[in-house]
């Protein structure tokens, strides 16, 4: 950190299990170059205070486990670097709009729920076919390139956690749930087209994003959610587009 | 039961009709005289009676209330159900705001059809 050789983090606590309100506690923490927010955060567990719980896995953006509301932000601590806030001064929260389980761990079931409902997975209309293929089913590039960038979602919830929708509406699939739709609809070699628009038409389906774009803000991995669930809107308002 | 995708098509088709009709009917009622002309009750082509004698231009009305009663209505419905999500809230919502809309279109078409009627008399 450009000077900086100390930081103040002021971390939500929450333990659901002592029935205790949730507060927030202050740590200060010594900081090196290229220091990231997940790396303060293992400091404060390893030094200060062994009580506090973080979850997290491989420290470098993949499994997407970090999550966490990063000054007023959703963001993956191992992917934020203390420099790039820009302050001495980093409030530490859970994601928003999922339960918690303890101080910075959000509760992804649901998240987890609403990715299954859209059936993430290749549904072919021949099922021992499918179980047993004959042969690779081949895709041109171009085929690939409709989806390869909504196949990046390492499902860590930032974008359910920035969507306005999924706040006020709970049945609302979310940003990313939506988007994998998407991927598997645009997909050549899925054969489950209609079975996905159905799940996804009805009053708190597809039609409820606002657009408000929060979820493509924060990815952090490019996977834009919201362009994906545009393109399913005009597919299902205009027919497939698929060839 | 009316799919969520015809709704929708419906609210977005509305609300471009809301644009065209509108566009009209501003027009007609402001800019096809000096304002003064325009908000006489009768007297010229142009004043209120005026317009109303015109069938296409009374049509367009009809229109312009036809999609406002849909967009408005279906708006409030998404609004609602938004706010608060259960399944006998959603139904209730819908149903009253169905039943709404009807009042609305029943009571402005009665409007547009007595001021036609009118109309053809006097201007
Ligand atoms: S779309 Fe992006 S933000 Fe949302 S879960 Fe996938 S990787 Fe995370
Ligand atoms: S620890 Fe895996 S994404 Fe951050």
């Amino acid at each position: 950190m450009s000077g900086a050789s100390e930081v103040l983090l002021r971390v939500y606590r929450y333990n659901p299990s002592n029935s205790g309100k949730p507060h927030y506690q202050n740590y200060r923490v010594p900081t090196f170059r290229g220091m990231t927010v997940l790396d303060a955060l293992i400091y404060i567990k390893e030094n200060l205070d062994p009580t506090l719980s973080i979850r997290y896995s491989c420290r470098m953006a993949s499994c997407g486990s970090c999550g966490m509301t990063i000054n007023g932000l959703p963001r993956l601590a191992c992917f934020t670097q203390i420099s790039e806030l820009k302050s001495k001064y980093i409030l530490v929260q859970p994601l928003r709009n999922l339960p918690v389980i303890k101080d910075l761990v959000a509760d992804l079931d649901e998240f987890f729920n609403k990715h299954r409902l859209v059936k993430p997975y290749l549904i072919r209309r021949d099922v021992e076919e499918q179980e047993n293929p004959r042969e690779q089913y081949r895709q041109s590039d171009e085929e690939l390139e409709r989806y390869v960038q909504f196949a990046y979602c390492i499902k860590c919830a930032l974008c359910y956690s920035a969507c306005p929708v999924v706040s006020t509406d709970k049945n609302f699939p979310g940003p990313q749930a939506l988007a994998q739709l998407y991927r598997y609809y645009i997909d050549t070699r899925d054969e489950a087209s209609e079975e996905r628009i159905r799940i996804v038409n009805n009053a708190h389906g597809i039609w409820r994003c606002h657009f408000a774009d929060s979820c493509s803000q924060v990815c952090p991995k490019g996977v834009d959610p919201a362009l994906a669930i545009q393109l399913m809107r005009r597919e299902m308002m205009f027919g497939p587009s698929r060839g | 039961m009316v799919s969520e995708r015809t709704l929708m098509l419906i609210h977005y088709l509305t609300g471009l009709g809301i644009l065209v009709a509108g566009a009209v009917h501003i027009g007609t009622v402001f800019l096809t005289a000096p304002v003064k002309e325009n908000l006489e009750f009768s007297g010229s082509p142009f004043s209120v009676m005026g317009v109303y004698r015109n069938a296409i231009l009374a049509a367009s009305l009809e229109a312009l209330l036809l999609f406002v009663a849909f967009h408005a209505f279906n708006g409030l419905r998404v609004i609602l159900i938004e706010l608060y999500q259960s399944p006998r809230w959603e139904r209730a919502v819908t149903w009253i705001l169905t039943v709404a809309a009807l009042l609305v279109v029943i009571y402005g078409t009665r409007t547009i059809l007595i001021a036609y009627s009118i109309a053809q008399g006097v201007a």
